[in-house]
């Protein structure tokens, strides 16, 4: 039995899907598990693109439609993550998320994680993605309406019993009565802040996670933080010196 | 940002595969999932230099 955790978020143009893939390649190539990497955002899709490709032959879309089997729609990745990328062509926005769950339970048995980036706010889509996640990760910027709606995201979370790990604070630099003050209001721990940094924009850019393209940089140091949380594992080869500059980042 | 590549990208036509279902038993289900997952035998998603160089 896989862990299944969806990447969530209240609001558009947080970070998540760039999270997501981070969290994804760290968990392959860092910690030598079995992943896969669903985009489970069927009508705007970007994860294939930040890990190397914009457009793919098969895609989720495809198995949702019925029209291909899951096992023609998976990619690898060189950081040993399977991929299974969403469509970006205007006619494959009609796929059916409701089927979402049965994908998911036929995945289940091959790999240790299975990973949804999931698409933004409490749309039908999002829905039947959550009726597939275990586990809930949530992306927020520290702005009003991304935490109202990410406060939003989590009483719906929690109406459905499902797991949260935390939220990610991302593209922010905070003060530690601040972080306080944010867990208080969302009542979830804060798994970290990742500073905004140039690192992230290379990155994408790039089309290669951060925590490997810059794995010294600001936002690699808080995500591996992150990293530990979620597996309960320390990050491997981790040096003493970059987890002492981590304590004061 | 790189907008010539941006534009080279919004712009590339991807040949969609030609689908077909076929019926097969869970044995060979398991298998060939077995085969993608686990042994890799599936399509390499396409790196940028960066890539390469960092999956090296």
């Amino acid at each position: 039995m896989s862990r299944v955790i969806g990447v969530l978020s209240g609001k558009g143009g947080v970070g998540k899907t760039t999270i997501a893939a981070n969290i994804s390649a760290s968990l392959a190539w860092d910690y030598g598990n079995n992943v896969i990497a669903i985009d489970a955002n069927t009508t705007s899709s970007n994860l294939g693109l930040l890990l190397g490709s914009y457009r793919f032959p098969v895609t989720l879309n495809d198995v949702l439609k019925g029209k291909a089997e899951i096992t023609d729609a998976i990619y690898a990745h060189p950081s040993g993550l399977k991929i299974i990328p969403s469509s970006t062509f205007n006619e494959d926005i009609d796929a059916d998320p409701e089927k979402m769950s049965e994908i998911i339970s036929e995945l289940d048995k091959y790999v240790d994680f299975i990973i949804l980036d999931c698409p933004p706010t409490l749309s039908k889509e999002t829905i039947a993605m959550i009726n597939a996640i275990k586990e809930a990760i949530l992306v927020t910027n520290p702005e009003w309406a991304a935490l109202l709606e990410t406060k939003r995201t989590i009483d719906y979370l929690k109406s459905k019993k499902k797991k949260i790990l935390g939220v990610i604070i991302n593209k922010a630099d905070l003060e530690p009565e601040e972080i306080e003050k944010i867990k208080k209001a969302l009542n979830v721990p804060v798994l970290g802040v990742i500073p905004e940094d140039n690192a992230v924009t290379k990155s994408v850019d790039r089309r290669v996670p951060f925590i490997h393209l810059k794995s010294k940089s600001r936002p690699s140091r808080a995500l591996k933080n992150v990293m530990e949380q979620i597996t309960g594992q320390t990050f491997p080869n981790r040096s003493i010196i970059e987890r002492i500059i981590s304590w004061f980042d | 940002m790189d907008f010539d590549l941006f534009l080279e990208e919004a712009s590339k036509r991807v040949k969609k595969k030609k689908l077909k279902i076929k019926s097969v038993s869970s044995k060979k289900k398991k298998e060939l999932m077995e085969k993608i997952i686990l042994d890799d035998e599936c399509t390499t998603v396409p790196q940028t230099d960066s890539g390469r160089r960092t999956y090296k």
